[in-house]
């Protein structure tokens, strides 16, 4: 086991930040933290790292209790590597000594050597003798993963590490630092709160919110199986309206009905829409809405629809699809992206 | 179930709280801090020591001219200070006029010189047997003093010049940075809403500006209750005179103790008045966007009352003085070309460079240990050790004589009562014991420069080290003291130069015998060996240039926009 936190609770000045968190990363396993600004990702991070200290619960790093809310080991005899979003590689040592910084118990010969693998690693072998402020910020942070990694260390902690480079270097950077970390199999803990880099880096996706795990597994599950209402929004625009469950046990919907999926009849509920599954053509006439603008996006179209009594739904259609105004379409719902649960 | 939960989180809680005072860290800061913090912590103990008579007879007598002195000294050299400094500063930041660039940074130097060397050397001049009024004398053949009108130098009046003189740059430093730092779009919106550049100044950059022209006023003030040089020597008796007279005077201690105390809370109100000017110029920054200043050209007869207006603090504050000095000096080459001379100077550097280097340790340990674990206990603890510099010499050496003679009394009995030797004054007149003066006094001084640099090191590399597998002590020695390498040279300047100025704890604490530059020129110009002081007081000025020049270098670091 990579990392294990059990019942960690943290409050900042009776804040609570941090609430009953329980959450295993497996040995070599990728686990992204996901969540909304200020929902205590870093909080969590930083505690696993030691830079803050434990108040409940406890946490072990492969296998080795490391906190227990009453005695802790300091961040230094963790076994870590932490990449910052600042990257805070040190301005007085070259790029060298900066990885170099942590292989204290080395051996001179063997620590330049490691330096130099590292080094190799994320490509920057010939930047040895360079300072930090001569690096572009890609550089930078590949600099920082090699410093994290030098020591193997038991896991890897990052707290939104691509946050700092700019949308073109950022998915460069983010493939390389995937195949890295997967190659060097260690056990990795990631921060981010884009859904996007989340499922494009992770093994399994730890969702939160305001302190709590709201759902935890692969990403596939959380994209397509949400347990609530705030997973399905959270990783992109839905369509939502209430709805209710008919007398014919199904619920009623612009596109169809639905199966009531076990709830008794009365029971309010909310309906769930992801654009890309509103199907729309010409020939199916069932259920017939009215395009009422549509717009090229590059890679899909979205068109604006009316539906029902007033409703506004998106359609998320590949490629160029693009509709008239006023057009009438046929309109077929994919069922795996449609997702009800009980209104509040 | 619930309850169970809320007993351990109170249990663990109270663990916790025990670690964070048992940490060794956290222990010596509080140790040290403590120590700092005795000298005032001793004083203010006194207000409850009863002196009965002495006491009601410092009432009867004295109390209300040293108080009434006191709040005219502040009250002059608070408005000239504020009128020089807030004006001067103006200038040079937003107009365009003969020699503002040199001005710029000039009208810093008289911070090189100490209020007492400048009141002797224009006492030399203006004299009645100086060479000013012998001039006139010549010129217009009049004999006696009573044939003609001529300002008193040593005189109330003259004392507030002379430390109106050395005193404004704090307020000139702090305003300027204030104008620089505003954002000339408020500026420029003042403008286009109808006001002349004067009603902007009066109405938008005046009162952007007022906490820090409020902070250097502070300072100014501040440094005006410890004066002692020239309020002795100009034999205007105020707090700190009296504090001095009653001590080794009277020989009473505690009453001194208790007008030490007077003057603290004066002072803590002053400070109270500081910090909460300061609590609001957080808001400051409306813009991070830097903006170069588009000057405003001053020509002809304006441009000419600019340049005197700023030349004219420059030249008495600093130029005319160290000029007498010099000549002085050059006439009186029997007074410094001699072992005794280099002997002083020896003693300053000494105890300069000896304060300078423990100040800057214990300030770097002190922000180190707060920002390992920045409990509310450490930072009180810290910002109660830098209080000594709103505490006058007088009244830390006060503080410091009191406890140190109670230990050397107690020392010396019990050394007696078990084997019979007396060990005498162990702590009290040595060098180690001024050393903790300055320690106290100066340490602000040291703590802000070095807590400044500290904060510019992100919190995420002390992080990123001790994840690398080191420790705290040695994440200090190889990632922040290299770093921050430059800002502690600097801190140890600064206290360097201070110490040399220092003239009232030096008095009281020194060792027998024992002198140096500053009490060499306090005590020939009290002979009235004005020209035989010059030598010494030179030297002091010469080395207060060294953080002129740093504080101008730092200032143009900070500000690339600034021409
Ligand atoms: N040192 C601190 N003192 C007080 N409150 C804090 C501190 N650090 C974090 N918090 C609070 O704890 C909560 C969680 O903060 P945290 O930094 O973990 O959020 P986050 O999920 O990382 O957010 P972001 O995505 O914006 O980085 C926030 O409400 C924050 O205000
Ligand atoms: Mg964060």
């Amino acid at each position: 086991m990579g990392l294990k936190l059990s019942s960690v609770s943290h409050h900042f000045d009776g804040h609570l930040a941090v609430d009953d968190f329980n959450l295993s990363v497996g040995h070599g396993e990728l686990v992204c933290l996901l969540g909304p600004s200020g929902c205590g990702k870093t909080t969590s991070l930083r505690l696993a790292a030691g830079l803050e200290d434990l108040q409940q619960g406890t946490i072990s790093i492969g296998g080795r209790m490391v906190a227990d809310g009453v005695s802790s080991l300091p961040p230094e005899s963790r076994d870590i590597g932490f990449l910052f979003q600042d990257f805070a590689l040190f301005p007085h040592l070259t790029i060298a000594d900066n990885v170099a910084f942590g292989l204290d118990k080395m051996a001179d010969a063997e620590k330049k050597a490691r330096v130099l693998e590292v080094l190799s690693q994320v490509g920057m072998e010939t930047r040895g003798d360079s300072f930090p402020h001569m690096l572009s910020g890609g550089q930078q942070q590949r600099v920082a993963l090699a410093r994290a990694l030098a020591n193997r260390p038991n896991l890897v902690l990052l707290d939104e590490p691509f946050s700092g480079l700019d949308s073109a270097l950022r998915s460069q950077v983010r493939d390389q630092t995937l195949h890295l970390l997967k190659k060097s199999g260690v056990s990795t803990l990631m921060v981010t709160h884009d859904p996007e880099e989340a499922m494009f880096m992770a093994d399994k996706i730890a969702l939160m919110r305001e302190g709590r795990i709201v759902q935890f597994g692969p990403p596939a599950d959380l994209y397509c199986r949400p347990v609530e209402e705030f997973v399905a929004t959270f990783f992109g625009e839905v369509n939502d309206f209430e709805s209710e469950v008919g007398s014919d046990g199904h619920i009623a919907t612009p596109f169809g009905g639905l199966e009531s999926a076990g709830l008794t009849i009365g029971t309010k509920v909310k309906v769930l829409i992801r654009p890309e599954a509103l199907i729309l053509s010409s020939d199916d006439s069932n259920n017939e809405v009215e395009v009422m603008a549509s717009r090229l996006l590059g890679r899909s179209s979205l068109i604006h629809l009316k539906g029902g009594e007033g409703g506004h739904f998106h359609s998320r259609m590949p490629s160029n699809f693009l509709p008239k105004e006023g057009e009438k379409l046929g309109v077929k719902l994919d069922l795996t992206q449609t997702f009800v649960f009980p209104a509040k | 179930m619930n309850t169970t939960d809320t007993r351990t989180v109170s249990f663990t809680g109270l663990i916790r709280l025990k670690l964070q005072v048992v940490n060794g860290w956290s222990l010596s800061l509080l140790f040290i801090a403590f120590l700092v913090a005795i000298p005032v912590l001793v004083v203010f103990g006194f207000v409850f020591v009863p002196t009965g008579e002495v006491w009601s007879h410092l009432v009867e007598t004295v109390l209300s001219t040293y108080v009434l002195n006191s709040l005219w000294l502040m009250l002059g050299v608070g408005s000239g200070t504020l009128i020089i400094g807030t004006g001067t500063a103006w200038l040079v930041t937003m107009c365009r006029f003969p020699g503002h660039r040199i001005l710029n940074w000039a009208l810093l130097l008289p911070l090189a010189v100490p209020a007492y060397v400048i009141a002797y050397t224009y006492t030399g001049l203006l004299d009645y047997a100086g060479p000013v009024q012998s001039e006139l004398r010549e010129l217009f053949d009049w004999t006696t003093s009573r044939d003609y009108w001529f300002p008193a130098v040593r005189s109330l009046g003259g004392a507030i010049a002379m430390m109106s003189l050395v005193l404004y740059p704090y307020v000139y430093m702090l305003a300027r940075a204030a104008f620089l730092e505003q954002s000339v779009c408020v500026l420029e919106a003042s403008r286009t809403l109808g006001k002349t550049p004067f009603q902007s100044f009066r109405f938008v950059a005046l009162p952007l500006a007022r906490p820090a022209i409020a902070a250097g006023l502070a300072l100014a003030l501040m440094e005006t209750l410890n004066d002692f040089g020239t309020v002795h020597f100009f034999a205007i008796d105020t707090f700190t005179t009296g504090i001095y007279r009653t001590w080794l005077g009277l020989g009473e201690p505690a009453a001194a103790a208790q007008l030490g105390a007077c003057l603290m809370i004066f002072i803590t109100a002053l400070v109270m008045l500081e910090r909460h000017s300061r609590g609001r110029a957080k808001f400051h920054h409306t813009t991070s966007k830097y903006r170069r200043i588009k000057k405003f050209e001053l020509r002809g007869l304006r441009g000419g009352f600019a340049l005197l207006a700023c030349f004219l603090p420059v030249f008495l504050g600093f130029l005319l003085p160290a000029a007498i000095l010099l000549g002085w000096t050059i006439e009186t080459p029997e007074e410094w070309m001699n072992a005794a001379f280099w002997g002083l100077a020896w003693n300053s550097f000494v105890l300069a460079a000896s304060a300078s280097i423990l100040a800057v340790c214990v300030a770097l340990f002190l922000s180190y240990g707060v920002r390992l674990h920045p409990t509310w206990l450490n930072r009180t603890a810290v910002r109660a050790a830098s209080l000594g510099y709103a505490v006058p010499g007088t009244v830390i050496a006060v503080g410091i004589m009191l406890p140190f003679a109670w230990l050397d009394n107690q020392i010396d009995a019990w050394m007696r009562s078990i084997f019979g030797i007396s060990t005498g004054l162990l702590l009290t007149g040595t060098i180690a014991a001024v050393v903790f003066g300055y320690l106290v006094r100066f340490l602000s001084v040291s703590f802000n420069t070095v807590e400044a640099a500290l904060g510019k090191v992100t919190p995420s590399m002390d992080a990123a080290a001790r994840t690398l597998g080191v420790p705290p002590g040695k994440t200090l020695l190889k990632v922040h003291l290299p770093i921050i390498r430059g800002s502690l040279l600097t801190a140890g300047v600064l206290v360097f130069v201070d110490v040399m100025k220092e003239l009232p704890a030096t008095m009281i604490m020194r060792p027998f015998n024992f002198t140096t530059l500053a009490v060499r020129t306090f005590e020939l110009a009290t002979d009235e060996q004005l020209a035989e002081a010059s030598s010494a007081a030179l030297a002091i000025v010469l080395v207060g240039i060294v953080p002129v020049i740093l504080i101008n270098l730092a200032i143009a670091r900070s500000r690339p926009g600034e021409e």
